[in-house]
């Protein structure tokens, strides 16, 4: 056995060193975000790996749809193909819907107009296992595909997330559940506004800021509004579960659960939102709201 | 002899390192997910307490900054954690390897643990107290070390003996 005296001083030197290093990472990366550029170097670096783990899921995965009997395929397309067709229909009225609306809001004035992006793309959820700490997932489109950071992505439900890592080939992104992620919405029924925050692990959201008087109430379908310039406006984002007003407080308790289902999505939608659907003007107060929350030191990067 | 050893020892040390950041980055179903052991953390401390002329705190760090960076965590946070782990383990060995094997596991684990009170410690600062489930990937990780030992002593006298 090899038992060479090892230079101790020399390894607490390189040991402090190290930690003064990591310390300096850290607050860089979490304070400041300072460190998109290596962190996509080293996760290019570590592509291979993730290939290799992602593999035997994958493979499970073709195997399982391999074996599917056939007559489960039969009903499975009889079933695809009747929606096809009933969105087909739909679809007849959609130009003429969007024309009408475009008018209308127009004369309203209103900030919220729905558009369509100019380009989406299927992008497939990489499973490797991510952070515990945060509601992350990784997909297979990354730099060489125009994939941006804060780049906003749906499921076929609603909004799912934004694109936070980027690499050359992947992404990884926050979902909206995480509890760093802040999403301005705005309800379909009332058009009261509001900011969707990340609850964490329990997969809900909350809405702080909401008087006990605004108009919202169970079941009331929640849209993003546009207004943090990353999702454009109109997609669906949460159904809203309980609205509780506690006596003496100035804000009630609004919780909702996101349309989109993160843990049972296998493909996502990223979008290229139109540089004009931006919305010019914000109105004075909610941009206020929006900056409290980007502001307050205490609870971690804001994302939108 | 001892030249030709040090260098299997080397090989040997890269590939189990990336075997383990295979492992550590499986998908598991969520409610395995918390008991998962954390290999490269085992791994880690092994390599320290038996090569500890060899692996060193910056290995160990260069290993922990790509878990950071694959998971998509805090950058630093793993780097700084496995570092430590392996800082102690460089500055103990002699006194660690000639303890029967359950006082060893025993080692790992009190190791472990203060590595999760560390990356507990940033994460707090950092707004993201993570939930419970956090300190149970533990014991796994600590039942793991006779395994690694037993697989890697194994190893290790294979490719003695075969040269």
């Amino acid at each position: 056995m090899n038992t060479l005296f090892i230079k101790a001083p020399a390894i607490t030197l390189r040991f402090l060193l190290l930690l003064i290093i990591s310390s300096a990472a850290l607050v860089a990366d979490h304070r400041y975000r300072a460190l998109e550029t290596p962190r996509g170097w080293l996760l290019t670096v570590m592509q291979p790996i993730q290939v290799i783990a992602d593999w035997p899921v994958q493979r499970w995965h073709g195997l399982t749809a391999t074996v599917a009997a056939r007559d489960h395929l039969r009903r499975q397309n009889d079933q695809l193909r009747e929606v096809n067709q009933q969105l087909a229909i739909e679809h007849q009225q959609f130009a003429t819907l969007q024309a009408e609306n475009r008018r209308l809001t127009e004369l309203l004035q209103s900030v919220a107009t729905a558009s369509l992006p100019a380009r989406y793309r299927l992008a497939r959820i990489v499973q490797v296992s991510l952070d515990p700490h945060s509601q992350k997932v990784q997909i297979d489109l990354g730099r060489q595909d125009q994939v941006f950071l804060g780049q906003p992505v749906i499921s076929s439900a609603g909004v799912f997330g934004q694109v936070v890592h980027l690499s050359k080939r992947h992404a990884q992104l926050l979902l909206l559940t995480d509890s760093s992620h802040a999403l301005p919405v705005v309800t379909q029924r009332s058009g009261q506004r509001a900011v969707a925050r990340g609850e964490g692990p329990s997969g809900l959201l909350r809405l702080p800021f909401l008087a006990a008087h605004a108009d919202i109430r169970p079941g009331d379908l929640l849209l993003t509004s546009g207004l943090g310039g990353v999702f454009p406006p109109g997609y669906p984002v949460a159904r809203v579960r309980s609205v509780d007003i506690i006596a003496g407080e100035k804000f009630a308790e609004v919780v909702a659960v996101p349309v989109a289902e993160p843990e049972k999505v296998q493909e996502v939608l990223l979008l290229w939102p139109d540089s004009d659907s931006h919305p010019e003007q914000l109105p004075t107060d909610e941009a206020v709201v929006i900056n409290n929350v980007i502001n307050d030191p205490g609870d971690g990067p804001i994302t939108e | 002899m001892n030249d030709a050893a040090n260098r299997r020892d080397g090989w040997l040390i890269l590939a189990t390192i990336v075997a383990a950041l295979v492992i550590d980055s499986m998908a598991l179903p969520p409610a395995l997910a918390y008991f998962r052991p954390n290999v490269l953390a085992v791994l880690v401390i092994y390599w320290s307490l038996m090569t500890p002329q060899r692996t060193g705190v910056t290995v160990a760090w260069i290993a922990g900054l790509l878990v950071d960076a694959m998971s998509g965590g805090l950058l630093g946070l793993n780097a700084m954690v496995l570092s430590l782990q392996a800082y102690v383990s460089l500055m103990l060995y002699q006194q660690i390897r000639v303890l029967p094997r359950f006082q060893q596991m025993l080692f790992v684990f009190v190791l472990l643990a203060l590595g999760k009170l560390l990356a507990m410690l940033i994460l707090g600062l950092a707004g993201r107290l993570p939930a419970v489930g956090f300190w149970f990937s533990l014991p796994a990780s600590a039942l793991l070390w006779p395994l690694m030992y037993g697989l890697l002593r194994t190893w290790r006298k294979g490719a003695l003996l075969s040269s």
